[in-house]
C-alpha cells in the first residue's frame, strides 16, 4: 500500500471547540464517492498522450464539487498518472538517434547545446528566422524534420500524461493521506487499549526504535504485574513522540510520529484501541482523534511499517537466540516473554530463560545512544527493586563510567565484544545464581527415606533403574543436581555414576559376562549384546565400574581387558 | 542563586544545562503581542546527570545564559570558544565604506547586517571580519555555485590555504576552520554544525528569516554574527526577525552612495502597447479580481492583501480564481508580445555586446530562448547544462544568454553590458540583483532597458522602484 502526502492546506476539515480544547474532524471520502472518482480517472483516461496545456484542473474540483478535495485528489492521482518529457524516439528515426547518440546527444539539452553554438558561430548569438536557422542546423547533422519539436521537447509545456500505474484504492490512499498529513503536523499520538499482549508491545516498540521516535506504555487505572497485559481493568496508554527538543518547530518529527501511528494501527489490527493526536495547523494547536473503529472501517488495513516478521535488534541479540535454542540445554530460551508492569511503565525484556519454575530475564544492552544508556539503566534498576530476576548482558565498549551504573545495579553483568556473547558464563550464572536447586533438594532431603525405599522397590524388582528415570523422579536438570540427590537419599543397591542403581544381583551377572568376555577376548558390541539381554543399555561405565576397560584397537575393533591396579 | 554546579553540553540541537540548584535566569525573549518565554527550558528527560535541574536552550541564547550565570558567579565549563590555528593575511585594501561598515560592525559586538548593493565587495567585507576576530568561521551561502566563488576569494584574498577551507554541499561534506556551506546543508546538519564556530557570515542574509533556514541562526552558539545582502528586506516582513536571529542592520548604503567604485551605467525603460486581444484577455481577468475585491470589501494595498488573499484561496472557490484572475492579468502584463518584438529590436541593437534577458517567468524566458534560439538558464536547467552555458558566456562562445531567477543573486555570470529585464515584480530586491550583473567595474557604460506593458500592474510596479539614475522614457 503506497503513502500519500496530500498538503495540509488541502485537508478539508470542520473546527469543533470541546472541554478539552479545540478539535478537528476531517473529511474523508466515503463508498458513495467512489463514482466520482471513476468520473476522475475516466478525465484522466482521456487525457492521456495530450499534453500538460490541455489538462483542465478545474474539472476536477468540479467532479468533486469541493475545491479542497479536488486538489487533494489530483494530488493522490499523481500516484497512478504523471507529466512526462517524451524521448527522442517520438521525434526521429532510429537511425537518427542512433548518429545523435555516437554524438554524445542523448537529451533536449545537448541536442539545444549543439544549436546554441550552431548560432553563435553563424548568427552572432541570436536569429529573427529561426525556422530557416533550424532547418540549416538539422541539415547539417543530417537530422529529420522531429529537430524543431525535439529541441525544446524537455519544457513543460510539452510534457505529456501518461498512465504510471494501475489505478485502486484512490479512495483508501486519500482517506491514508489525510491521516498521514495530520500525524507529520503533529507533535505526538496517544493510543489507548484496554489489552496488550506481550507480542505487541515487542512490535511495537521495534516499530519506534526503527523509525527514531519515543515510545512509552503507561497503566492507567489497575494492571501492575507481569503478565499478559490483561490485568484487572487497568487500560494501556502508549504515547508515541519526538524526543525533548527547544529547536524547531514542535511538530517535526511529525512524519516519522506519522510512520509509527499508522504502523502500529496495523499491529493492533485485532485490537480496540482509539488516538488523540496534538496537531499543529498555521500555528495553531488543535486536538485530532478517532476510534480504531473507524480507521479500520475506512479499509485502512495498513501494512506494518519498518519492522518485520523475526526480526532482531540486533546481530549479537540474534546470535544470541539461535546459539540457545539449537544447543540442548536444561534452561529454554523465549522470544518476546510477557511485558512487566509497573505503576509507571512497561519493561519489555529481550528475552527470557526457563527451568521448571526458574525464569529468569536477559537484557542485552548493545549499541545505544548515552541517552537510552541512562534510561535503560534507570528502569532496570526499578526492576531490581522488585526483585525480578535477571542478567545483563552489556557492550564491553561502554565507557567506564557506564559500566560502573549497569554493575551498582546489582544483577549479574556480562560483558561482550564484537557480535558474540560469551554464553559459557551466562550458564555459570544461571546455575550458580538463578536455580532453584536448593529449595528442591530439601524438599528431596526431607522425603529420603521415602525416597529411598521407592528406589531400592524398583531396583529389587528389576535388578536395574537407569539414572535418567531417577532424574525425572527427582526433578534433576544436571547430572551435577542428581548426583546431589543421590548422595542425600542413600540407597541400598549399587550406584554406579553415569549408569543408575543396580541390585547386588545384576552386578554379578554382569561381572560374569564381562569375565567371559575379557578371557573369550570378545569385543564391546558382544557385551552390549548381552547386557541389554540382561536389561542394562549402559556399557562403558559400567565395565569400568567392574575392573575392566574397553581397549580400542584401530577404528573398530575393541577388546575387553583387566584395568591395572594402581599402586 | 549562589554558587551552583552546572553541566553543559550539546543534547542533539539542543544545549543542554543541568545544575544542582534551580536556575532562574532574568533573561527574556520577547515574542509577539508581549508574550515572553524564558531562554531557558525545563526538562524531565535527561539521563546525563543526577543533578536535579535539567534544562534546555536554544543554541543562539547560550552566550546570554552564560553570561547571566557569570553575573551569578557561577561559572561553567563548555567548549564555546574557537579559535583558527592559524594566521589569515587581508590581501586587499579595504574601501572607505567598507572600513567603515566594519567599524560600525564591530560597535555593536560583531553582530549586525551590512547592506551594500551588488558588485561592491560584501565578500571582501566578510573577509575583513574574518581577518580581524581570527575565529572559525562558518560562512553560509546560497548556492553551490557560489561556494566555489568564495573559496576561490579567501584564498586569494585572505591567504588561507585550500586546505584550510571546508566546503560542505553539492556532495561534499568536510568541516574545517573555515567552512562555506549552502543554506540547505546548514540546515540540514545543523547539530554537526552548532558549537564549532564562533563567526557565522550570512551570505544573501534575505534568505535566513524564512521558517525553513532560520533554523540555521538558531541552532548555532556562534557569538559573532555578519549578514550580508543589497536588499535584506522581503515581501513577508520577515526580514525585521535578522535583529534577533543577527542583529539589527548596522551600516547601509545605497547605489548613488557608491558610484564611484562601479561602473556608470545607463537606465532605459520602454513602454509597450498589449495587443488588443491581450487587452481583452488582460481586462476580463482584471474584472474579476476586483468584483472579488469589491465583494469581500478588500483594500488592495500590496503584498500583505496579496497573502491574505492567498490564505482565502485555501477556503473559498472565489478566492482562488481570483487568485488565477490575477495571475493571468498579471502573466498578460508581463509578457506581451509586443516586448518579445522589443527583445528583437534590442538584440539587433547590441549585436556585438554581451547581452542577459531576464525575466521573472519561466514560461516567457523559454519563448525568447525559442524564438530568438538564445540558451537558456532557468531553475530547471540542469547542473552540468547551467555550467556549460556560463562557461561559453563567459569565454565569449556565447554573447547571449536568457535567464529566470536564477541568477539573480551572487553567481559570478562574467561581465555583461545590456541587461533587458522583460518582467518585473516590483521587488526591490530582484530589481537592483539584476542591476548588478552588469555593474562590474569595465570601460563602457552598461546600460539596462525595463521593458513595461503600458496601462497594467507592471507600471505601477515600475514606478515604485526607488532607482534614480539618468535615464530616458521612450
Amino acid at each position: 500500500m503506497r503513502n500519500v502526502s496530500i498538503p495540509v492546506a488541502l485537508i478539508k476539515f470542520r473546527r469543533k471547540q470541546r472541554e478539552k480544547g479545540k478539535y478537528i474532524v476531517p473529511f474523508f471520502l466515503k463508498d458513495e464517492d467512489e463514482m466520482k472518482i471513476e468520473q476522475v480517472v475516466e478525465y484522466y483516461d482521456s487525457m492521456c498522450d495530450r499534453k500538460i496545456g490541455d489538462f483542465d484542473e478545474k474539472r476536477i474540483i468540479e467532479i468533486m464539487d469541493d475545491m479542497k478535495v479536488g486538489r487533494a485528489v489530483q494530488f493522490v492521482m499523481g500516484n497512478f498518472y504523471c507529466f512526462r518529457s517524451p524521448d527522442f524516439s517520438g521525434y526521429f528515426s532510429s537511425r537518427d538517434v542512433e548518429v545523435l547518440d555516437k554524438m554524445g546527444v542523448s537529451s533536449a539539452g545537448s541536442l539545444r547545446g549543439l544549436l546554441f553554438e550552431f548560432v553563435n558561430e553563424r548568427y552572432g548569438g541570436f536569429c529573427g528566422a529561426r525556422d530557416k536557422v533550424i532547418l540549416e542546423f538539422g541539415d547539417k547533422w543530417g537530422l529529420g524534420d522531429g529537430v524543431d519539436d525535439a529541441l525544446w521537447s524537455d519544457q513543460d509545456d510539452e510534457k505529456v500524461l501518461g498512465k504510471c500505474g494501475d489505478v485502486k484504492d484512490v479512495v483508501l490512499l486519500y482517506n491514508r493521506g489525510v491521516i498521514k498529513t495530520l500525524f507529520s503536523n503533529s507533535e505526538n499520538v496517544s493510543i489507548v487499549l484496554p489489552e496488550l499482549p506481550g507480542r505487541m508491545i515487542r512490535r511495537i516498540y521495534l516499530l519506534c526504535k526503527y523509525n527514531g521516535v519515543l515510545c512509552d506504555i503507561s497503566v492507567e487505572g489497575e494492571g501492575e504485574g507481569e503478565g499478559e497485559g490483561e490485568g484487572g481493568g487497568g487500560r494501556y496508554v502508549l504515547e508515541i513522540s519526538g524526543p525533548v527538543e527547544l529547536f524547531g518547530k514542535p511538530e517535526k518529527y511529525g512524519h516519522k510520529i506519522g510512520n509509527v501511528a499508522i504502523g502500529i494501527f496495523g499491529v493492533l489490527e485485532c485490537v480496540e484501541y482509539s488516538f488523540t493526536s496534538v496537531v499543529f495547523i498555521k500555528n495553531r494547536k488543535y486536538v485530532f482523534s478517532m476510534a480504531g473503529e473507524e480507521v479500520k472501517r475506512m479499509g485502512l488495513r495498513v501494512g506494518v511499517v519498518g519492522a518485520k516478521g523475526d526480526e532482531f535488534d540486533s546481530a549479537p541479540e540474534e546470535k544470541f537466540f539461535s546459539f540457545f535454542r539449537d544447543e540442548k540445554l536444561s534452561w529454554k530460551v523465549e522470544r518476546e516473554p510477557a511485558p512487566i508492569v509497573t505503576d509507571e511503565f512497561v519493561y519489555v525484556p529481550d528475552f527470557s530463560f526457563l527451568r521448571g519454575n526458574s525464569k529468569v530475564f536477559v537484557e542485552i544492552m548493545g549499541y545505544f545512544t548515552e541517552y537510552y544508556q541512562k534510561k535503560k539503566i534507570w528502569k532496570l534498576g526499578r526492576m531490581k527493586e522488585m526483585d525480578v530476576p535477571m542478567i545483563i548482558v552489556a557492550n564491553s565498549t561502554y565507557d567506564e563510567g557506564i559500566k560502573r551504573e549497569i554493575e551498582e545495579v546489582g544483577y549479574p553483568v556480562v560483558y561482550f565484544k564484537g557480535k558474540n556473547i560469551p554464553y559459557g558464563p551466562i550458564l555459570r550464572i544461571l546455575e550458580e545464581k538463578f536455580s532453584d536447586f536448593d529449595e528442591r533438594i530439601n524438599v528431596i532431603e526431607g522425603e529420603k527415606g521415602r525416597i529411598a525405599a521407592e528406589i531400592d522397590g524398583d531396583v529389587a524388582r528389576a535388578g536395574f533403574v537407569p539414572a535418567g528415570l531417577l532424574k525425572e523422579k527427582f526433578g534433576c536438570f544436571t547430572d551435577d543436581e542428581f548426583d546431589a540427590c543421590m548422595d542425600v537419599i542413600g540407597v541400598n543397591g549399587v550406584y554406579i555414576k553415569g549408569a543408575g542403581v543396580f541390585s547386588a544381583s545384576k552386578i554379578e551377572e554382569l561381572r560374569g559376562i564381562v569375565e567371559v568376555a575379557c578371557s573369550k577376548k570378545r569385543d564391546r558390541a558382544y557385551v552390549a549384546r548381552k547386557f541389554l539381554d540382561a536389561g542394562v543399555d549402559v556399557v562403558d561405565v559400567v565395565v569400568g565400574y567392574l575392573g575392566y576397560a574397553i581397549k580400542w584397537q584401530g577404528l573398530s575393533k575393541t577388546q575387553i581387558i583387566k584395568q591395572k591396579k594402581r599402586s | 542563586m549562589g554558587t551552583a554546579n552546572v553541566i553543559i553540553f550539546q543534547k542533539g540541537h539542543d544545549i543542554a544545562v543541568e545544575s544542582d540548584t534551580a536556575l532562574d535566569v532574568a533573561h527574556l525573549v520577547p515574542l509577539e503581542d508581549e508574550v515572553k518565554e524564558p531562554l531557558l527550558v525545563r526538562e524531565m528527560s535527561s539521563y546525563k546527570t543526577n543533578l536535579e535541574y535539567k534544562y534546555r536552550v536554544l543554541p543562539m541564547h547560550y552566550f546570554s545564559v552564560k553570561d547571566a550565570l557569570a553575573k551569578e558567579k557561577i561559572t561553567v565549563k563548555f567548549r564555546d570558544e574557537n579559535k583558527l590555528s592559524f594566521r589569515t593575511k587581508l590581501k586587499v585594501t579595504p574601501r572607505d565604506y567598507q572600513a567603515q561598515a566594519h567599524k560600525m560592525w564591530v560597535g555593536n559586538d560583531m553582530r549586525g547586517v551590512v547592506v551594500l548593493p551588488t558588485g561592491t565587495g560584501k565578500t571582501i567585507q566578510a573577509l575583513i571580519a574574518i581577518d580581524y576576530l581570527c575565529e572559525n568561521t562558518l560562512v553560509v551561502v546560497p548556492t553551490i555555485d557560489l561556494i566555489k566563488q568564495w573559496k576561490m576569494s579567501v584564498v586569494e584574498n585572505l591567504g588561507v590555504r585550500e586546505d584550510d577551507i571546508g566546503v560542505f554541499g553539492g556532495g561534499e561534506h568536510e568541516i574545517k576552520a573555515i567552512t562555506i556551506i549552502t543554506y540547505a546543508s546548514a540546515q540540514k546538519y545543523i547539530s554537526a554544525l552548532a558549537v564549532r564556530f564562533d563567526l557565522v557570515i550570512f551570505d544573501e542574509v534575505h534568505h535566513l528569516p524564512s521558517e525553513v533556514y532560520r533554523t540555521i541562526a538558531m541552532g548555532l552558539i556562534a557569538r559573532h554574527r555578519l549578514g550580508l545582502s543589497a536588499t535584506p528586506e522581503r515581501a513577508d516582513e520577515l526580514h525585521l526577525d535578522l535583529d534577533d536571529l543577527i542583529g539589527p542592520v548596522v551600516f547601509r548604503k545605497e547605489h548613488e552612495d557608491v558610484s564611484s567604485y562601479i561602473a556608470n551605467f545607463k537606465l532605459e525603460k520602454i513602454s509597450v502597447k498589449l495587443s488588443d486581444e491581450e487587452k481583452e484577455r488582460y481586462d476580463e481577468n482584471m474584472k474579476i479580481f476586483r468584483n472579488f475585491l469589491i465583494s469581500r470589501r478588500i483594500r488592495f494595498t500590496g503584498p500583505r492583501s496579496y497573502s491574505r488573499i492567498v490564505m482565502m484561496s485555501g477556503r473559498s472557490k472565489a478566492a482562488y480564481d481570483a487568485l488565477i484572475a490575477h495571475n493571468e492579468a498579471r502573466k498578460i502584463a508581463l509578457n506581451a508580445d509586443a516586448k518579445i518584438k522589443v527583445v528583437l529590436e534590442l538584440l539587433e541593437k547590441h549585436r556585438k555586446d554581451k547581452v542577459i534577458i531576464f525575466s521573472e517567468y519561466i514560461s516567457i524566458v523559454e519563448i525568447i530562448s525559442k524564438k530568438y534560439l538564445i540558451a537558456l538558464i532557468t531553475s530547471k536547467t540542469g547542473r552540468k547544462e547551467r555550467e556549460t552555458i556560463l562557461s561559453h558566456f563567459r569565454d565569449g562562445t556565447y554573447t547571449k544568454i536568457a535567464s529566470g531567477k536564477v541568477l539573480d543573486e551572487g553567481i559570478d555570470v562574467a561581465d555583461a553590458s545590456v541587461g533587458i529585464i522583460i518582467s518585473g515584480t516590483g521587488s526591490k530586491r530582484e530589481y537592483i540583483q539584476r542591476l548588478g550583473r552588469i555593474l562590474r567595474p569595465k570601460k563602457d557604460t552598461a546600460v539596462l532597458y525595463e521593458l513595461v506593458s503600458e496601462k497594467t500592474l507592471e507600471t505601477k510596479a515600475a514606478s515604485r522602484r526607488k532607482l534614480k539614475r539618468k535615464g530616458e522614457d521612450k
